[in-house]
C-alpha cells in the first residue's frame, strides 16, 4: 500500500521523459526492497545486536586485560564488517531490522502526513550533517563505559537492548524502562527524519561508517540531466555519490539514488551500470542471508 | 569513494585490525603464562601434601607407642594399611580426665587427615592431646624403622 502511494505521486515528473517506464521502474525496486527488509526482520532481526556485542566484548576484555572470546559475537561482527568492505553497507540499508523499523514508521508517517496535509517541520541538512558525528561520540562513551567495567552493572538504558526484547517476543521488564523511553522517542525520531536512528545515534553504523568500502554507489555527473539532483534530493543520509568526501562512510546502500536517477546514471562498483538493478540486488540479499544461516542468527520458529 | 579516502580508510582499518590482534596474541600469552602458574602452584601444593603424609614410608602393620599426659602415661596403639596411618586407638589412658581426654582424642582425626603426627595440639586439652601425640609419634617410630 504505502509504495503504490508513493509511486502514484510522482510519475508527473519523471513520465514525461521516458513514458510510464521510469516510476514503473521505482515502484518495483522499492517493493523488493521492502520485501528483503521485511525477510530480514522476520527471521534475522538480532544480527545488528550481535554485531555491536562483538564491539562491547572485546573492548570489555581489553579493559580487563584478557583475551576476547571467539564466540558468535566476534564472528558475526568480523564477517558483516567484511561483507561491508565487500559490498557497501547493503547490510545497513537492506537488512538490519532497526533499520528496516525505521524505514517502515517513516513510510507509515509520510503516509500520515500526506493523508492530513500536514508537514513535519523538516531538519535542515547543515544540523543533519553535525548530528551525524553523534553516533561517534555514542561509540566512543559505549567503548570507554565497557573497558572500565562499568557498562554491565549499568541500569538498562539500552534502547536497543528493549527492541531485541521485542523481536523476541519478550515483554519489557520494569529494569528497562530507560530503554524503553529512549526506544520511543527514537521511534519519533524516525517518524520525522528518515533513518533517523542509523545516522546519527546507531554506534555500529560508526563503525560502518570508517570501513574502506569497495562497492558504493557513484554517479557519472558529466553525463547528468542539467540541474537534476534527483538522486541528492531522494537521499535519506544526505549524501552526493560523487562527492567523495569522508562522508561516503554515510551512504547505507539503499540505493534510492539509483532508483530515481532518470538517465540510470548511478553505477554499482565498476561492473554494475545500473547501480540498484533488481538482479545484483537479489544476489547481495541472497548471499548475506546465506552468511546469516552460517552464523547461526536466522531464527528458527 | 575516491583513492585517497579509500586507502586512508584502509590504512586505518589495518592499524585497528593490527593493534587488536597484537593485544589478543599478547593476552593469550598472558593466559597462558597464569594458567601455566596456577597448574605449577597446584602441583606444588600437591607435593608438598605428598611429602608430608609420605615423608615416612610407613610399613603395614599395628605398632604401640607411649607419651606423657597430664596425669600419667597414655598408651596409643596404631594401625598402618598400604602404608597410610588408618586407625589410632588409645589403649591406656587412666591418668587423664574423662572430658580432657575426650577433647584431646580430636587430635586422632587430625592425625589421620594430615597423616603425620606432626599436628598442633588441641588447645584446652594440650597436656592430653600432647599425650597422644607423643604416643603416636614413638609408634611410628617403630613402624619407620621396621
Amino acid at each position: 500500500m504505502i509504495q503504490t502511494k508513493n509511486a502514484q505521486r510522482m510519475p508527473g515528473q519523471a513520465a514525461k521523459k521516458k513514458p510510464a517506464n521510469p516510476m514503473q521502474r521505482v515502484k518495483v525496486r522499492r517493493r523488493i526492497r521492502a520485501v528483503i527488509q521485511l525477510v530480514f526482520f522476520l527471521l534475522a532481526p538480532a544480527v545488528y545486536t550481535s554485531c555491536f556485542s562483538g564491539i562491547k566484548a572485546i573492548a570489555t576484555a581489553i579493559g580487563a586485560g584478557e583475551p576476547f572470546a571467539y564466540d558468535t559475537f566476534f564472528t558475526t561482527l568480523a564477517v558483516i564488517c567484511l561483507y561491508t568492505i565487500v559490498f557497501g553497507r547493503f547490510f545497513c540499508g537492506y537488512a538490519c531490522a532497526f533499520g528496516g523499523l525505521g524505514d517502515a514508521i517513516y513510510a507509515l508517517s509520510q503516509l500520515i502526513q500526506r493523508k492530513i496535509r500536514k508537514k513535519l517541520p523538516q531538519i535542515p541538512e547543515k544540523a543533519v550533517r553535525v548530528m551525524q558525528k553523534i553516533k561517534y561520540l555514542i561509540l566512543i562513551a559505549i567503548v570507554i563505559l565497557c573497558a572500565a567495567g562499568i557498562y554491565g552493572s549499568l541500569p538498562g538504558w539500552s534502547p536497543w537492548d528493549v527492541f531485541s526484547m521485542l523481536t523476541a517476543l519478550k515483554g519489557i521488564t520494569a529494569a528497562y524502562a530507560i530503554g524503553a523511553v529512549l526506544l520511543a522517542l527514537i521511534v519519533i525520531g524516525m517518524a520525522v527524519k528518515e533513518r533517523f536512528f542509523c545516522q546519527f545515534l546507531c554506534p555500529m553504523g560508526a563503525v560502518f561508517a570508517l570501513l574502506p568500502v569497495v562497492g558504493s554507489y557513484r554517479r557519472n555527473r558529466s553525463n547528468c540531466l542539467p540541474r537534476c539532483s534527483a538522486c541528492a534530493k531522494n537521499c535519506p543520509v544526505c549524501v552526493e555519490t560523487d562527492e567523495g568526501s569522508l562522508r561516503m562512510g554515510e551512504c547505507i546502500s539503499c540505493g534510492k539514488c539509483s532508483d530515481i536517477c532518470p538517465k540510470r546514471n548511478i553505477q554499482y562498483g565498476n561492473s554494475i551500470q545500473d547501480g540498484n538493478a533488481p538482479f545484483p540486488v537479489l544476489l547481495k540479499a541472497l548471499l548475506l542471508f546465506a552468511i546469516c544461516l552460517f552464523l547461526g542468527v536466522v531464527r528458527t520458529f | 569513494m575516491r583513492h585517497q579516502d579509500f586507502w586512508a580508510r584502509v590504512i586505518s582499518l589495518a592499524v585497528a585490525v593490527a593493534a587488536v590482534g597484537f593485544y589478543q596474541a599478547h593476552a593469550l600469552q598472558w593466559q597462558q603464562a597464569m594458567e601455566a602458574n596456577q597448574q605449577e602452584i597446584a602441583d606444588i601444593n600437591a607435593q608438598n601434601s605428598a611429602a608430608e603424609s609420605g615423608a615416612v614410608s610407613y610399613q603395614d602393620g599395628v605398632y604401640i607407642g607411649e607419651g606423657e599426659g597430664f596425669g600419667g602415661t597414655v598408651t596409643a596403639q596404631v594401625t598402618v594399611t598400604d602404608g597410610k596411618i588408618a586407625y589410632i586407638e588409645i589403649t591406656e589412658a587412666s591418668g587423664e580426665d574423662a572430658a580432657y581426654l575426650d577433647k584431646a582424642q580430636q587430635i586422632i582425626d587430625n592425625i589421620i587427615t594430615a597423616q603425620t603426627p606432626e599436628v598442633d595440639t588441641i588447645s584446652g586439652a594440650t597436656f592430653s592431646s600432647t599425650g597422644i601425640k607423643t604416643a603416636v609419634q614413638q609408634a611410628l617410630e617403630g613402624a619407620a624403622e621396621a
